[in-house]
This record gives C-alpha cells, structure tokens and sequence, in this order.
C-alpha cells in the first residue's frame, strides 16, 4: 500500500510517501500467535510421544519452524514502513521496521532507478539514491504499484 | 496538507504473463486457485474410476473383473485420491480464490510458498499412482490390500508399492502443512482496515479452523507413517506385539488423524453454505456468532474423539464411555450449524438456483449422515454395524453431501465470478437432480446391506445380497457418469455465456462482489475500508 502526501508550507513544499502494508497483527500478537500454534502442536505431540509413538517429535520440531518462520517472515514484511521525503534540496528515505534508518540525498542529484529481473524470475526492484550509493525502496510492493511509485517519485524529484 | 492513495492505472498492467510459465512459477491467488480445482477434478475422475471398477465387481456375487487384492487396492486408491486428490485440492483451490478476495487482500501472505504448496501435490499424486501401478511389474510385491487406513501387520507385510505410498502421504502432509499456514497468515494479518475477526466471512472463519486443524493432526499421521516405514525396513517393531511394540498404538496415531480429517473436509463446504443459503434466501446468515461458535467446538470436540473408529479393539470400558460420550456431544454443534441455515431460510425470499439446490440437498443428506453417525457412536450399535457396508453408507452420506455436494454448491456458486460469464442454469439443475438421485441410489441401499450383515472390504458376497447391490450399482453408473455433466458445464461456461455481472447474484453480498466478473488479475491492491 503506498501512500503520498504533499504538504504545502508557507516556504517550500514537501512531497511524502509513506509505503507500508495492511497488517492486523503486531508484533506482540505475531508472537503470541506462533506461542499459541507452537503450545497446540507441542501438547498433541507430547501425548502421542508419551504413549512410545516418539517419532512424531521430528516433524513437530519441523512444523514449529516453519510456522515460526512464516509468521516471522510475513510480520518483517508487514512492519516494513518506509517514509519517502521529497523537498527542495534533499530527498530521505527513513526506513522504519524496528529501528529508524534514516538515508538522505541531494534532490539534484538523485536518480531513481528500477532493475527488471531479465528472466522474469523475480520481482523487480526499485532503488533510489546518487553518488552509488541506492537504498531499495518499496520492496513490499507488487510490480505495477512499484512501477507507479518510481514513476510519482521521478515526477517529484525531477518537478516534472 | 492533501493525501492521495496511488490506485493503479486501469489501462494496463493487468495482464496475466503468458505461457506455461504463468503457471509453473505462479504466485497469483488465482492462478493458483485454478491449478487446485483443475487438480481436484482430475483427481475426481480418476478417483470415481475406481469406484465405478469396485461397484462393477460387484454388480454380481462372485468374482467378476477384479482378483482380492486388487479389489481391495482399489478400494486404498479410490478414499486416498477422492480425500487427499480430489476434495482437499478442490476446498483448497476455493479457498486460494476467494480467501484474498474476500478480505480485500492482494494475495495470500506468502505466495512463493502457496505455489510450492500446490506443485508438490502433482508429485504426490504421482507417487500414490505409482503404489497402484508398481504390483504390476515384476518384483513389485503385492498391492495395498489395506484399506486407507493401512493398518499394521498387514501394511508392514505388503510389497514396495506401500512405499510409494507413505511418501506420498509425507508429500500431501507437507503441501497441506504448507497451505495451512498461508491460510492462517493470511486471515490473521491481511483483513481490510476495519474488517475485525467477527466481520470475517464465514468461508474465511471456516478455513482458519480447518487450517488449525490440519496443522495439529498432520505431524502424528506423518510420524506414524515413518514408524510404519521404520518397522517395515530398518528391524524397528513399533507396531509389532513380538517385538513389544503395538500394532492399536498405528491405530490410535491414524484416527487422531482420521478423525479430524472428516472435519477438515466437512468445514470448508459448511462455509461455502453459509453463503449461498443468505444470498438465495435474500436474508443475511442466521446467528452468526454461535456459527463461529459452533464450528470452533465441532473441531475441538472432534480433536479428542478419534477412538470411536476403534471400539472393537478391546479399550476399557471407562475409555469406550468417553470416546461414546464425545461422540454424541458433537452433534450438538452440528445440529447448531443446522438450526441455523433452516432458520436463515425461514420466510426468505428463497429461489432454487443449482447453488442452492445443492444447499438444501446438503442439510437434508447430511443431517441424515449425521443421524447414521449416532447410530454408529453408540458402542453396543456399533458392535454390530463394524466394518459393515453400514459404514460405507454412512460415510458416503457424510462425505458427499457434507464435502462434495458443499464444493460442487460453491463451484456453480462462485463459477460466474471466476469466468465471466453466467453457466447455463438448465444443465446445472439437471446435473444437480442426476447426482442426488444417482447418489442416493447408490448408497441408500448400502444401509440395509449392512445391517442385514454384508461386510465392507471383500469382494464376493452371499447371494442374498444381490438385489440391493444391482441397485447400488445401477445407481453408481448414474452418478458417476453424471460428472460429465459437471465437466461439460465447467467447460462451456469457461468458454462463453452469458456475462456475468460484478454482483452475479442479487443477493451475494461480499467484498468478492464487488469486483468484475472475472476479476483483474491484480485484485484489491487498495485495501478497501470496512465499516
């Protein structure tokens, strides 16, 4: 989901975007979550276990890690929240996942670049930044959000 | 300060990629979802072979078409393909369309793993063909004359082809495993804004109940299994008395699995139901909180009463009384779910579109399934009706209308928002009445069979059982080749019709309904706000 936002002061005007995704879950729940899963699988399992039937106790192992991996793995993608600031001199990128990372360029000299992947495998990827030095931005975007966001975002960088 | 949300650019960017690419290395819901309901009926036909071969064979008493182990091989393919080929893949497959659409979200939370979850089900069906065909060949051993329940000694004893297919329960452990957890990701982290867990649809409600389910049940099948592949190859006796193991502790591992599994198939039709009986009754879904209720008991209770499969194995009578006791308490929810999509027709402005056609099939067969299913709790009944053709009457009446008829509802249901355009109503009425009355003929008689004594699983049987299976068979040609019907309709209606509005029934609601029919191939990449 990306947002954009022009804030109009009395001197200069500043364009935000504001890219985040739709989650109901934070992180505490997230974690409760997988506690409540893992404490089900793990009860079941001891029981069975408890009767001789231990070989059940690899595959609850196995289960566990990959519900605790894709929790985990959908939670990082769901907090990724990255604030985009266009002004007149600089552009910033402040990443917020769980901690604040805040990268800032000159707006004459940024570049917003995407890489299509050649063979269509994967996802593309949206990179801004100058002087070689890019962050990726949007990555939690579908392609054709991430190609509408590179195209706002040269038309407020540029002022076109 | 102005905002604007980004929406996208309606002219382009909607189009699927082309080729066998767009399908190998999908990670569109939709996509995917399509993959599921084609696998599932392939699976179906494939599966109702089988079961035109066994009620072939048994036209006649004697031995017509089929040897004994081959009858009884049959017999193992038909309920592994129908459960875990044919209505697992298909719910699945619903639940890959519309889950998303239905909570305004783009896609299921993990899409890579949604795409592996399906393609490793085409391997499974492999390895599972594979045990049926292997006997065949020289030194393949002898087949899987077990049942679905592949019950140790016998299963530790038969030849490799039981190998292929404790492999192929591992795979459809892990693709279900897999898309279980999607599921649940999915639902508990991508609802719209303003969706809370109470305003969920209740297809939703029931998939994240099933998906909980299998994730509990799935590791003891799997370690079941690798214990019965332990004891067959690498001296290990788990299962075997001489060697102190216990051939009832398989038995207990396979029903804390079984069991459940008749709710994880049942659940998801429930849901479909709980749509189509408000939108063609024009009344919104009666107690919707006690729905929710009800079917979080229905799993909890069936999670803790699997030995009622398993009274004839000498349990003490504290345990046969529990396991009784459980039983009989689930029919208390069940009726509860009942009681309610009566109450939902009642003074409705009902029509009987071929959906709901199916609806009021399915609260009248299963509710007789169910009434069969108390019959068979009570442990001195079931004493007698064990391992009967009563049994197979039972659960077909179950199965059928609680899991089929429930898909075959949501597929005329959901059929015009996925193609486009509307399916011809006269051919999908006469494919409803041709299935029912096939399926009743079928399996009705199955019950006086097995109460005047015909045992399951055997082949031959006394002459004196063999007016009611003429008509049993009669009635299975019936309704298998009705299936053609369902393949026909599918296919014309992929192929042109009518078009379907976005809102194909005047009283669908959802937030599915308020997409094109067929939808874009990118849907909701907006969440739309829910008040």
């Amino acid at each position: 989901m990306v947002r954009s936002d022009v804030h109009i002061g009395s001197r200069s005007t500043q364009t935000v975007f504001i890219v985040e995704s739709n989650r109901n879950l934070s992180w505490q729940q997230s974690k409760w979550l997988f506690l409540f899963l893992a404490a089900c699988i793990c009860i079941v399992s001891f029981y069975f276990a408890s009767l001789g039937a231990w070989l059940v106790l690899p595959f609850t192992g196995l289960e566990i890690l990959v519900v605790g991996g894709a929790i985990y793995a959908q939670s990082c993608c769901a907090h990724r929240k990255q604030i985009i600031r266009v002004d007149q001199s600089l552009v910033e990128v402040d990443e917020s996942r769980r901690r604040h990372a805040l990268k800032s360029f000159p707006k004459a000299w940024s570049k917003v670049v995407q890489i299509h992947d050649r063979r269509g495998w994967y996802p593309s990827q949206l990179l801004i930044g100058s002087h070689g030095e890019f962050v990726e931005i949007g990555k939690n975007l579908i392609d054709d959000e991430r190609e509408l966001l590179a195209n706002q975002l040269r038309c407020a960088i540029e002022g076109a | 300060m102005s905002t604007t949300t980004l929406t996208h650019d309606e002219a382009h960017h909607h189009e699927a990629p082309k080729g066998w690419r767009r399908w190998l290395f999908s990670t569109n819901h939709k996509d995917i979802g399509t993959l599921y309901l084609l696998f599932a009926l392939i699976m179906l036909f494939v599966g109702g072979a089988s079961a035109m071969l066994i009620r072939m064979e048994l036209f006649q008493p004697g031995i017509q078409l089929l040897d004994p182990d081959l009858y009884n091989n049959l017999v193992t393919n038909h309920a592994l393909i129908m459960i875990f080929g044919a209505v697992m893949p298909a719910a699945a497959g619903l639940a890959n369309w519309m889950i998303p659409m239905m909570i305004g979200a783009p896609d299921m939370a993990l899409p890579r793993m949604n795409n592996l979850s399906f393609w490793i089900l085409p391997a499974a069906a492999t390895m599972l063909l594979l045990s049926f065909v292997v006997p065949f060949f020289p030194g393949g051993g002898t087949q899987i004359n077990t049942g679905w329940t592949i019950y140790p000694p016998l299963s530790v004893q038969v030849g490799m082809s039981m190998d292929f297919l404790i492999f192929a329960i591992h795979l459809l452990g892990i693709s279900s495993v897999l898309a279980s957890i999607n599921i649940i990701v999915t639902l508990l982290n991508m609802r719209a804004p303003g969706m809370k867990m109470l305003k969920m649809p209740m297809f939703c409600w029931t998939w994240l109940v099933t998906a909980f389910l299998l994730i509990l049940v799935v590791p003891v099948l799997a370690g079941g299994v690798t214990m019965l592949l332990f004891d067959r190859h690498f001296g290990t006796s788990f299962f075997d008395a001489a060697g102190g193991g216990d051939p009832v502790l398989f038995q207990h591992l396979f029903w804390f699995f079984g069991h459940p599994e008749v709710y994880i198939l049942l659940l998801p039709s429930i849901g479909v139901l709980s749509h189509v009986i408000p939108a063609f009754s024009r009344k919104p879904l009666f107690g919707y909180n006690s729905m929710v209720g009800a079917m979080i008991a229905v799993a909890t209770i069936g999670m803790v009463v699997w030995a009622h499969h398993q009274y004839t194995i000498g349990m003490s009578l504290g345990a046969v009384t529990y396991f009784m006791i459980g039983t009989i308490l689930i029919s208390i929810p069940v009726g509860l779910m009942i009681f309610n999509f009566i109450a939902t027709m009642w003074r409705g402005a009902m029509t009987f579109e071929t959906p709901m056609l199916f609806a009021v099939g399915i609260v009248l067969m299963f509710t007789f399934g169910g009434l069969s299913g108390v019959m068979l709790a009570v442990v001195p009944a079931d004493m007698q009706y064990h391992d009967s053709m009563f049994v197979v009457a039972h659960f077909h009446y179950v199965l059928m209308p609680g899991a089929v008829f429930g898909l075959f509802a949501g597929v005329f249901y959901w059929l015009p928002k996925w193609t486009g355009h509307m399916y011809d109503e006269k051919l999908g009425k006469l494919f409803f009445w041709t299935n029912v009355i096939g399926f009743n003929i079928t399996f009705f008689p199955q019950h006086f069979l097995g109460l005047a004594g015909m045992p399951r699983r055997i082949v031959d049987y006394n002459v004196m059982f063999t007016e009611f299976n003429v008509i049993s068979s009669v009635g299975a040609m019936i309704f298998g080749l009705s299936h053609l019907l369902l393949l026909y309709i599918v296919i014309k209606t992929i192929r042109g019709g009518k078009k379907a509005e976005s809102r194909a029934w005047e009283g669908a609601k959802g937030l599915e309904w308020e997409l094109d029919s067929p939808p874009a191939f990118h849907t909701w990449t907006v969440a739309p706000q829910i008040k």
